[in-house]
């Protein structure tokens, strides 16, 4: 590894030197190219959400863009490393998953339940635990994103009972050359991935990409197993990590259809639900495949028109190595639907209105023993409904006003109803205040209201509700110029019958409970650069406050300071650009109230273009080696998880 | 272009101003409109598109040479020879291309529906490129000839009055 790095090091200084006599030849050479030629070029959509004027005015809620330039030169490996950057955003890893805390709220061991994941609209979560894959079971490789759009805050009355805190939405990349990649890290990690594309007729395009990951993992340790002639606490097999992802794009005309693929297999290294401890053979598979092929069109340039038809499938494969059998589970969680909206838009007003239908073919989950054979055989199918509309009013250029409402049919569960509105007020020039009210809901996933393993670790509850939310929300943004803009939000959230899961003192099972009613307060700023030469930076700083009814006490989980800045500074004509970030986090309590110290973690990469089309990203991630750790939930029998240490990742990629 | 520039691909500000440098190119002026050979570029202060703008100063046309200046809502734009427009309210739009038109200056905007309300050129995106379209009504009025080449290329060509 290290030689490696040395020989980069050594190319970029002689591309320096090779290059310095040169004119100042930087990306405003475009000027000499012919009109024909600026047509077709893409454009880095560095603005998108935060600079033109129609975004800003109706993204009606605390919006954050991450685009494809930043994913590049801050070197973020996985969308759990995007979101991890982000205010208001707490990331943790068990080991198996990243765990997504988001303004205030961590719940260990939730599945991301809570936030919804979308890739070009199409929701990823999946149909028995809610889960929104954000670590490497992921199923679109990072390199392909675009950009990321973050909203924060109830989002139900547009998604339904999958938006309680949040919708993050994956855009896809059209890359108009192919393009291989492959990278080299730490813990022995390899990816690799090839993607061709191409276009056919007039308007049609296609991508197909194809993408490998693998890594032996990390060489852990955990004292809560090391018991002297029992275990040395030690598991050096157990944290491996491998997946093969394929993703599909095609345009044309009107349609476009996708189609994503994931199978992700990662060692359970934990000794998580009491599985016997370094034994390579507990693992978990998860499989994520999608289909949605979308009909957009405007008529008479005032009606806009979707129609989409979607096909998901999710299998997960758990295999767990007991004293007395291996057990194996497997849950299918397959669906199909259909969405159609209709937009009316006119100089001052967009309505929209729409309906969504999900058919939850399959929601089986099955549990076998060698021993025992079937342990627990659940099947189940379900009918969701949703309705929605809502319009976008330019009251005056003062003001706008952005109103929705969902209403949601289950078949087995009480309807849910949603609604949010929002006041844009523009009293001046460089300043736009937003003000929120809303509210959202989640009804309990399959997973909370049926699993059990037949009473052996784990019942299903009785009577369990739907998770609400009400959220008041005022945001305040300034663009102090061209280059620079900040905000500054508030928020109150009271939030009732939060599912959780806890342990019955009367069995001694797992199970899940409408356990918290919280308060909460909180309170986001910050201030971010980005200039025409690709400098990029962003300071942020959030704090929340938290206050459980029931128990009556203060929520400590979530960490109540964090303080997040980055930087990324092109030099020498863009052939060196440097990033760094440096996140903190406050002190955060585990389930069985230990406090976790506060951290600081910081990452470096750089990002060199050395030969046309191709460049080279070093990444060096907790670069002062900090020691952390990450609370886990209550399926692990250690309180709070070790982080990896400093590690590298070594990455080339380029357009052929 | 240096190999590492081309690596990283051009951004929004820096397309559009080299649009911006072609339309000139491809736009006869009426009489008396370009003096001393300078053309003059007027864009309104604060607007993002000026990051890009700002490195037109100084590039030569034939025997012009564009001349970039930055303007407030409550200066003169009689003598501009291009007038970039960022987003106005109504009425000031409507003011603006007015003096425009009876100026003969060539306004260019990259705001939606600008050029239905009147922009000679409004540039938009579209699947991450940058196109356009020229109202050539408005281009007519204020004494502009387009050449073809750069009608061709709109993606839409707008013959109405607002």
């Amino acid at each position: 590894m290290k030689r490696i790095l040395l020989t980069v090091f050594f190319m970029a200084v002689v591309s320096y030197t090779s290059f310095a006599d040169e004119n100042d030849l930087s990306a405003l050479d475009i000027f000499s190219q012919d009109i024909e030629e600026l047509i077709n070029i893409k454009v880095e959509r560095v603005i998108a959400a935060s600079k033109t004027v129609e975004p800003i005015k109706y993204a009606s809620a605390s919006t954050t863009v991450v685009t494809s330039y930043e994913i590049k030169t801050q070197g973020y490996k996985t969308l759990a490393d995007i979101l991890k950057a982000q205010k208001g955003f707490y990331i943790t890893y068990d080991r198996n998953y990243n765990y997504a805390g988001m303004r205030g709220l961590y719940k260990a061991g939730d599945y991301n339940s809570r936030i919804l994941i979308l890739i070009d609209g199409h929701q990823i979560n999946d149909n028995i635990y809610d889960q929104a894959f954000i670590g490497t079971d992921f199923p679109l490789d990072i390199d392909l994103i675009d950009r990321v759009e973050i909203v924060r805050g109830p989002v139900s009355s547009l998604y339904g009972g999958n938006g309680l805190f949040g919708v993050i939405n994956v855009i896809t990349k059209n890359p108009d050359k192919n393009e291989l990649s492959f990278s080299a890290g730490s813990f022995d990690t390899y990816q690799g991935r090839i993607t061709l594309q191409g276009n056919f007729f007039e308007n049609g395009y296609f991508l197909t990409s194809a993408t490998y990951y693998q890594s032996h993992g990390q060489k852990l340790y955990f004292k809560e197993f090391d018991v002297p002639g029992v275990s040395d606490g030690r598991n050096y097999r157990g944290d491996y990590d491998k997946y093969p992802s394929f993703y599909f794009k095609t345009k044309f005309e009107d349609f476009t259809l996708e189609a994503g693929y994931i199978s992700r297999t990662k060692g359970i290294p934990t000794g998580a639900w009491e599985t016997i401890y370094n034994d390579n053979r507990n693992f978990s598979i998860d499989e994520r495949a999608f289909f949605d092929l979308r009909f957009d069109h405007l008529f008479q340039e005032k009606y806009e028109l979707m129609v989409r038809l979607f096909l998901d499938k999710y299998t997960y494969k758990g295999n767990y190595v007991y004293p007395e059998e291996i057990q194996n589970e497997i849950d299918n969680g397959d669906s199909v639907g259909s969405e159609i909206k209709l937009t009316y838009l006119s100089k001052n007003l967009r309505i929209f209105a729409g309906a969504e239908l999900r058919d939850n073919f399959r929601q089986n989950i099955n549990i076998n023993g060698s021993n025992s054979g079937e342990i627990y055989d659940f099947r189940h199918n379900s009918v969701n409904i949703g309705t929605y509309g809502g319009s976008i009013i330019d009251i005056s250029k003062y003001l706008i006003l952005n109103l929705s409402l969902r209403y949601d049919y289950f078949e087995f569960y009480d309807d849910g109803l949603s609604g949010r509105a929002a006041f844009v007020i523009s009293p001046y020039k460089n300043g736009i205040y937003k003000l929120i009210l809303g509210n959202s809901y989640r009804p309990p996933n399959i997973y909370e209201m049926y699993y059990n393993d037949n009473n052996q670790t784990q019942k299903a509850p009785e009577g369990l509700k739907s998770e609400t939310i009400n959220q008041a929300e005022l945001i305040y943004e300034h663009y102090i110029n061209e280059q620079m803009t900040s905000s500054l939000s508030i928020f109150y959230n009271d939030i009732n019958n939060l599912i959780g899961f806890d342990i019955d003192n009367t069995d001694g099972l797992i199970v899940a409970k409408n356990i918290d009613d919280i308060q909460l307060a909180g309170v986001e700023a910050e201030i971010s650069y980005l200039n025409v030469s690709g400098i990029t930076g962003s300071l942020s700083y959030s704090y929340t406050y938290a206050y459980n009814e029931k128990s009556k006490n203060e929520v400590k989980s979530y960490p109540s300071h964090m303080l997040k800045s980055r930087l990324a500074y092109p030099i020498l004509k863009r052939r060196i650009t440097p990033a760094i970030s440096f996140n903190y986090l406050s002190e955060r309590e585990t389930l069985s109230s230990k406090m976790l110290d506060p951290v600081l973690i910081a990452d470096f990469n750089v990002l060199l273009s050395i030969v046309m089309d191709w460049d080279v990203s070093i990444g060096v991630y907790n670069l002062f080696n900090q020691k952390y750790f990450d609370a886990a939930s209550i399926e692990h029998p250690m309180d709070a998880i070790e982080q990896d240490g400093i590690s590298f990742r070594l990455k080339i990629g380029g357009k052929f | 272009m240096s190999p590492a520039a081309k690596s990283l691909p051009p951004t929004e500000y820096q397309v559009k101003a080299a649009f911006v440098f072609n339309f000139i190119r491809f736009i006869e002026f009426g009489e008396g409109k370009i003096i001393n050979n300078e053309i003059l570029l007027c864009t309104y202060k604060s607007n993002p598109l000026n990051q890009g703008l700002n490195h037109l100063n100084g590039k030569s046309i034939g025997n012009n040479k564009i001349i970039y200046k930055e303007i407030d809502k409550n200066s003169s734009i009689d003598q501009c020879s291009i007038l970039i427009i960022d987003k106005k309210d109504e009425e000031e739009l409507n003011n603006i291309l007015k003096i425009s038109e009876q100026n003969g200056i060539l306004t260019i905007s990259d705001i939606e529906r600008y050029g239905e309300m009147g922009v000679i050129i409004n540039m938009f995106l579209d699947d991450d490129k940058i196109k356009f379209e020229i109202n050539i009504s408005s281009a007519k009025a204020s004494g502009l000839k387009i050449s073809s080449r750069l009608l061709s290329l709109a993606k839409k060509i707008i013959d109405k009055k607002k």
